[in-house]
Parts: structure tokens; C-alpha cells; sequence
């Protein structure tokens, strides 16, 4: 059994600090799925804190196998429930909350450093539709498997291939404009 | 083999490929100049889609706020199981400062009405049993799970409602 796994087993059985543990490691990873899918660093930070609050809850759900397309699957499915209450949102008060996504439009610091290429290509996949971003995510970030992914959104195997290739050739496009 | 679309580079340059698709895309690309120049730009591709994700910056307190966080649900939590032991506790404690008698046989009777006298029993009975281990299991400072909470405080509420009925434990 290796160092994760006693910490799950830990977490599981409600050592809290073995679930401090997992939110150590892979706090940086939920953020950053979270981000690319709010596009908000605020609400990236708020939906990391509630998915290890809802680890913490459902403690004994947590699988021991597999744990991290399993986490991915938590985050990506609470950001799904964020997205569609923003939306409801939206659409009751759309003048109070005509909503600007923060990570959309580049900050000034952002711009300043606009020459750096990293970040004109996050710029970029922030502009795919949401399931080609959370499939380029979980592929090229969380280096999760077609099949991985797959379980994470809830489609064909099949299907994440296509969405890894289409949100590659989309961002092509869009740097190409870009520059 | 005929040239591979970019679909199927792109599971190859991905390690998606079953292997005896992987041993003829090797053996293709080891004769296909234009196909080594597009598994080449993929691979460029990608090395840049992964260091743009692995330079998101992280908020400089996420650590810290994720664990704050869980520090506060946990403490909320066992504020809530003291309450619950507390007023099992206090429940136990008035219960006992009136008449038991009069109690369980007006549960008894409730029970008997709606269920049958030998099946009310058995179910007396099992209440009994299962109040008595949660209160054990309090006394010893261990947690109660959230079934038994919830049975705990539903034989309480029983037990008021039943004192209520026949007027105090006296009257019963």
C-alpha cells in the first residue's frame, strides 16, 4: 500500500488531518480545473474549498482506487452545478449581474505580459466551449487517460478523442488569429 | 498502410492506441516524412498546452483557506454531535425524573394500536436495545453516526408526544 492510499484509508475512517493531507496535494489541481472551467479566480479558490468540504462530508465514498479521476469528477460536476446557477442568475437579473468572467479578459498585469506565451495560450483554451476545455484539461494538465476522461464527463471514450483533437485545432485557430 | 487522419495521430501521440495499431503507426511514420512532421507538431502542441496549464498561478492563501475551511466544517460538525448528545442526555435526565413506566407502556399502547401487540414488543424491544447502545456509545465519547442521531431523536420526540397526549407521565 503506498503513501496515498494510507492516506485515503485515513481520510476515510475521518482522520481529518489525512484529509488535510489530500487537500495538501491536490488542492493546486482542483484550482486549476476549476479555473479553466469558472474562468474565475475567485470562484476557483470558493469551489476548491467546497469540493475537500464535500470530501469531508461523503468521506467514506471516497475511493481508494482511482482516487484522482474521481476528484476530477467532483470538481468537474460542481463547477457544472456553479455554471448552471450562475445561468439561472444570468437570466433573472441580467442587469444587476451582467456577468464579466474575470479570467476571460486579460488583467493589466496579464497584458503587460502578453509576449509570454503561456499565457496567450491559456487566453486561448479559456475561449473553447466548456467540454473541450475540461477535456484538454483533464488530458494535458491532471494527465488523465481517454477513459478516465470519459468518466469524468460522462460521454464515449470515442468521443474524448474527438474533443482533444477539435479543441486543439480550435485554439490553433484562434492563436493564429491572434498573431 | 494509407496516411493516418490528425484524429488518429493524435490518439497515437496521446499513448491511446491499442497496440497493434501503435506497431503499424510506428512502422508507417518510420517511412512517412509528412506524418513524422505532424506527430512532431502534435507533440509541440501539446508541451505547450501543459506548461500554459502548469503556469496558472495559485492564489497565495489557497492552502491555508482550503484547510481553514475544513477546520471550521469539522469544529460545526462536532458542535452539532454535542448538541445532539446534550439533548439525549437532557432527555434521558427528564425521562428519568418523571415516571419510565408510564412512558413505555404509552408507547407500548401507541405501538400495540397501530402495529399489533407481539410485533410492538418486538419493536419495544429493539428500540430499548439500540437507545441503551447510543447512550453507551456517548457515554465512551464516541461519535453518533447520523441514522442513529436521527433514530435517537425521533424516540424523544415520541416519547414528548406521547407524554403530551396522556397529559404528563402521570395521567398515562
Amino acid at each position: 500500500m503506498d503513501n496515498e492510499e494510507r492516506l485515503i484509508n485515513r481520510a476515510r475512517m475521518g482522520d481529518s488531518q489525512a484529509l488535510g493531507g489530500l487537500a495538501e496535494k491536490y488542492a493546486p489541481q482542483v484550482y486549476r480545473l476549476a479555473f479553466c472551467l469558472l474562468k474565475s479566480e475567485e470562484e476557483a479558490r470558493d469551489a476548491a474549498g467546497d469540493v475537500f468540504i464535500k470530501l469531508y462530508e461523503s468521506r467514506e465514498k471516497i475511493p481508494v482506487q482511482g482516487f484522482k479521476p474521481w476528484l476530477m469528477k467532483v470538481v468537474y460536476n460542481h463547477c457544472l452545478d456553479l455554471w448552471r446557477r450562475r445561468k439561472t442568475w444570468q437570466r433573472l437579473l441580467p442587469r444587476l449581474l451582467r456577468y464579466s468572467p474575470a479570467g476571460l479578459e486579460p488583467d493589466p498585469a496579464e497584458a503587460a505580459a502578453d509576449a509570454d506565451q503561456r499565457i496567450i495560450v491559456r487566453q486561448a483554451l479559456l475561449k473553447l466551449p466548456e467540454k473541450e476545455r475540461a477535456a484538454l484539461v483533464l488530458r494535458y494538465y491532471q494527465d488523465l487517460s481517454y477513459d478516465e476522461i470519459s468518466e469524468v464527463l460522462g460521454v464515449p471514450a470515442s468521443l474524448v478523442g474527438t474533443w482533444l483533437h477539435r479543441g486543439k485545432a480550435r485554439m490553433k485557430e484562434i492563436l493564429e488569429q491572434k498573431g | 498502410m494509407q496516411c493516418p487522419d490528425m484524429l488518429e495521430l493524435s490518439a497515437y501521440v496521446d499513448g491511446e492506441m491499442t497496440k497493434e495499431s501503435q506497431r503499424q503507426m510506428n512502422s508507417h511514420l518510420q517511412q512517412c516524412s509528412p506524418c513524422r512532421d505532424r506527430v512532431s507538431a502534435l507533440q509541440n502542441d501539446n508541451r505547450m498546452l501543459r506548461d500554459a496549464l502548469q503556469g496558472i498561478d495559485l492564489p497565495a492563501d489557497l492552502g491555508a483557506y482550503v484547510h481553514g475551511r475544513l477546520r471550521r466544517q469539522e469544529q460545526s460538525w462536532w458542535t452539532l454531535k454535542a448538541g445532539v448528545a446534550a439533548l439525549l442526555f437532557v432527555s434521558g435526565l427528564v425521562a428519568l425524573a418523571g415516571n419510565w413506566i408510564p412512558l413505555i407502556k404509552g408507547l407500548a399502547s401507541v405501538l400495540q394500536t397501530m402495529l399489533g401487540g407481539s410485533l410492538a414488543m418486538q419493536l419495544l424491544i429493539l428500540l430499548g436495545r439500540f437507545l441503551t447502545m447510543a447512550a453507551e456509545q456517548v457515554v465512551q465519547g464516541e461519535p453518533l453516526g447520523m441514522t442513529q442521531t436521527f433514530i435517537v431523536l425521533l424516540a424523544c420526540l415520541a416519547g414528548m408526544l406521547i407524554q403530551k397526549r396522556k397529559g404528563g407521565y402521570d395521567n398515562a
